[in-house]
């Protein structure tokens, strides 16, 4: 119907179905069910962009007028809708996910949540639990009209322990494709911090050497994700700007944005504008590849695509990551903690992200992390925060870790940095 | 439709059931830069079901609404298989109503010619000044249609129209790059977004000066908050812990927040208040169909109430407050804050600085979290305070701390509430419109992080 209308045309559509369990204070609280339909459609008449979007399919002559009002105002078109696509031959549809029964996975966190009181009584724990099938096609008036089907899989647990009024929580998550089986993994990891955590200590403000766990490294990406994005760098804000084959980081450091790992939570077989998906190396050594770009952006910059349009139904593609990866190093984790005389590991960080993350400052609560004396840990780091600069600290390494851990769409080595600045009380 | 939705209630096997339908239009007008990346209406509808079974709750989220009656079917079995011990739900007044909130200047009355022209000029503002990389223009507007109706025989239609400007500057200096927001939104009308030029002059100039601005030094200080900052304390530091889908099942918790416990410094009250008249947080009934009211949280310091849904008020003695918000069809309602304030005492804001040897003043905030008992936000800017006087510019003043001891340390509250409108995120339900307020406040001993 758009196509007549308009000089060119590209609808986005996704269905999806997803049931959830949740439990809350150690036992089972919601089962939820939620059934998703929508579309988004783009138009390009007159050379401008114009987008609209619903969740009524029965008024599609509403959509229509909408987007094509919209493309009265709209940007100059930079691009023209591709004609076909090649899919990359990446798994992500688990036909697994579809038979798990939500009553087993009920049965199963019961019993991690049994181990982890049998442990500490006082812990109130809570899980999540969901597993999701869905259909995604794209279709443009060039002619492209690719489908594919995805599955979903996402198991999490956590616990809160209050102790005198002091709290910890703690917990792990995991998302995939596929069917994980990760509720013994989470019980005992959630143990192990309890245990850790019992003693509590406000460390000294001023310099230590800092681990930070693969669950940790996510808060320090932003940057690096802000860096790369195509439309940061089209408006000159994005701190790599300009920066192409200059060495940003550390030469141990190669960060890719690879959409091709078999069910890793961040792959897809084509990119939301229909273009095949791919891996595209950013920071190699260190030095400055790439950035990444939808269709549009592309355009404004005469830059060829590199498969990177990200939307939902409701919004226009604009550069997103698929799976980010740091490539591994060579010092294994319990070297790391052996030779630091005084230092920290965090695991878990509050307010990343809220600082000017552009500049690449991060300023951060430490929610769960250690003291670590004489290769030791000592106790929980308590009331303390870390502060920094990603650029600086990604430029001053004592380690990365010698495996890559794969936790939804990152997967990236426990890194030791040399020095980082701890503010507390003290 | 009515009808179909008395039928389909009709057939739950459930100790309770609701349904809530609802239709939305978002009108948006988005310059990022020079580019005007989005423009146009976006229309949306859908429902949901929710069932209480022996305790235990199932909820069903859909699109099309055809088949209602399989909804609530699988909504009760899936209740069904949670359910263990007893329902209850705090009473409530079994109400038929119809509820709009009446706006000055429809959104949906001002052409998007007209739309795009305002946002044209403010982004022209914010660009022409010097130094500045690139801007923000944003205009929301969303027209809200929602039909609650519940096994008891509720029946509650509620329209709402709420129009929220956000604004933003990116300053640049070689690798130094800075950014200040600014944003209003309430249930006004559109009327809102007029009248914001000297708003974007304001947001372009706060970008550049945090160029020239030195990075804090972390450590102890005593700190003045401007009232925008104040009430994200409120909300983060505070609100969240008075939300009692936190602690109804959690026993330390609720020993931690027993009422009649000191909480505060004795000047220090907290109201959370969703009657307020069109503020970004007001509504007359909650997702649940209770009445909102106004409850305080903290009265002359000590603990005097919590927020609740009809499940957690039920669980835990108390009334019925209306704080049960669901963001949209989609999700279930669970305990949300609406219009979050401090009350204002008598102190000038002069008078708070003038208090202060050494300090620093820290205005606007650009987030907040918090992990319950410790939070943390960042400051938009700020100043150094020294022997009672404003000083030089300071950036990435970033505050943490503990709750009880910081409310604690309040030691002077201004006489200037203002609410500003938010956006809250808690359980993947976000933005969910919300005001935060307060007067200019001063802390003693707060941990600021920094180099």
């Amino acid at each position: 119907m758009a196509k007549r209308s308009a000089d060119s045309a590209e609808v986005f559509y996704v269905e999806s179905e997803s049931r959830r369990a949740e439990f809350e204070n150690n036992r089972l609280k919601y089962i939820t069910t939620k059934s998703v339909r929508g579309a988004g459609l783009r138009v390009i008449h007159n050379g401008r962009i114009g987008f609209s979007s619903t969740t009524d399919l029965s008024r599609p002559e509403l959509l229509v007028e909408n987007a094509l009002e919209s493309a009265k105002y709209g940007q100059e078109a930079r691009f023209e809708f591709p004609a076909s696509s090649r899919p990359a031959p990446v798994k992500v549809h688990d036909p697994a996910v579809l038979e798990f029964s939500i009553e087993e996975g009920v049965r199963r966190t019961e019993d991690a949540i049994g181990k982890v009181l049998a442990a500490e009584p006082r812990a109130q724990c809570g899980a999540d639990l969901l597993r999701k099938s869905g259909r995604q096609r794209i279709a443009n008036s060039a002619g492209l009209d690719a489908t594919f089907e995805y599955t979903e899989f996402s198991c999490g647990a956590s616990a809160l322990l209050v102790r005198d009024g002091s709290l910890l929580w703690t917990g792990d998550h995991d998302c995939s494709c596929a069917v994980l089986d990760v509720w013994e993994k989470h019980a005992d990891k959630i143990i192990a911090d309890i245990r850790a955590a019992a003693r509590e200590i406000v460390p000294e403000s001023g310099a230590y050497p800092v681990i930070f766990t693969p669950n940790a490294m996510a808060s320090l990406l932003v940057t690096f994700e802000q860096g790369v994005n195509g439309k940061l760098v089209q408006k000159e804000v994005s701190p790599l700007t300009c920066k192409l084959g200059e060495r940003i980081v550390d030469t141990q450091i190669t960060l890719t944005d690879d959409g091709t790992i078999d069910f890793a939570a961040g792959s897809c077989p084509i990119d939301d504008e229909g273009l095949p998906i791919r891996r595209n190396v950013l920071l190699e050594n260190g030095v400055l590849k790439q950035y990444l770009f939808d269709l549009q952006t592309a355009g404004m910059l005469g830059e060829q695509p590199t498969g990177s349009g990200m939307r939902g139904f409701q919004s226009q593609p604009a550069p997103g990551n698929t799976n980010l990866v740091i490539e591994p190093g060579d010092m294994p984790y319990e070297k790391m903690i052996e030779g630091m005389r005084r230092g920290l590991l965090v695991d878990q960080l509050l307010g990343a992200g809220q600082s000017n993350t552009l500049a690449g400052e991060f300023s951060v609560n430490v929610a769960l992390g250690y003291l670590v004396e004489n290769g030791e840990i000592a106790g929980r780091a308590k009331d303390c925060m870390l502060a920094g600069n990603v650029f600086e600290a990604f430029n001053n390494i004592a380690g990365v870790g010698e495996r890559s851990i794969l936790k939804g769409s990152l997967m990236v080595p426990h890194m030791y940095f040399a020095e980082l600045n701890v503010a507390s009380d003290r | 439709m009515q009808d179909k939705i008395k039928k389909a209630l009709g057939s739950a096997r459930a100790d309770y059931a609701e349904i809530r339908l609802e239709e939305r239009t978002a009108g948006t007008v988005h310059y990022t830069g020079k580019e005007l990346e989005d423009i146009g209406t976006r229309t949306g509808a859908g429902g949901c079901v929710r069932a209480l079974v022996k305790g235990g709750w199932g909820f069903v989220s859909f699109n099309d609404p055809a088949d209602l009656e399989r909804y609530v079917k699988m909504a009760c079995e899936q209740a069904a298989m949670v359910g263990r011990t007893e329902s209850k739900l705090a009473d409530i007044p079994v109400v038929t109503d119809s509820a709009v909130n009446k706006v000055e200047e429809d959104p949906r009355q001002v052409g998007l010619e007209e739309k795009e022209r305002l946002a044209a000029s403010y982004n022209k503002i914010i660009l022409a000044a010097p130094n500045i990389q690139t801007s923000t223009v944003s205009f929301r507007d969303y027209h809200i249609r929602e039909t609650l109706a519940n096994t008891e025989g509720g029946l509650i239609s509620q329209e709402t129209i709420y129009c929220v400007v956000a604004l933003a500057a990116i300053a640049r200096d070689g690798m130094n790059v800075q950014r200040a927001f600014e944003s209003v939104g309430d249930l006004r009308g559109f009327q809102i977004a007029r009248g914001l030029d000297a708003t974007c002059e304001e947001v372009a100039r706060r970008a550049v000066d945090l160029l020239k601005a030195a990075p804090v030094q972390g450590g102890k200080y005593t700190v003045v908050c401007d009232t925008k900052l104040c009430g994200v304390f409120v909300h983060e530091a505070f609100g969240h812990l008075s939300e009692s889908d936190f602690l109804y099942e959690n026993p330390d918790m609720l020993k931690l927040m027993t009422l009649g416990k000191r909480f505060a410094a004795e000047e220090v009250s907290i109201v959370d208040d969703p009657t307020l008249a069109n503020e970004a947080g007001s509504y007359k009934y909650d997702s649940e169909g209770t009445r909102g009211s106004a409850t305080y949280l903290i009265k002359d310091g000590v603990l005097a109430g919590h927020l609740h849904s009809r499940e957690t008020a039920a669980r835990m003695g108390e009334a019925a407050t209306g704080n049960a918000r669901a963001i949209s069809y989609n999700y279930q309602p669970i305990v949300r804050m609406s219009n979050t304030y401090l009350e204002p005492r008598d102190k000038t804001f002069e008078e708070l600085i003038a208090g202060v040897d050494n300090g620093i003043y820290a205005v606007g905030a650009l987030g907040g979290m918090t992990e319950m008992e410790m939070f943390t936000f960042s400051a938009g800017e700020a100043y150094a305070i020294r022997g009672g006087e404003l000083k030089e510019k300071l950036r990435d003043v970033v505050l943490t701390g503990n709750v009880k001891e910081t409310l604690s340390n309040i030691d002077g509250i201004g006489n200037d509430l203002e609410f500003h409108a938010g956006g809250c995120g808690k359980g993947g339900q976000s933005p969910l419109r919300v005001s935060t307020g307060g007067p200019h406040i001063r802390i003693r001993n707060v941990v600021v992080g920094g180099r």
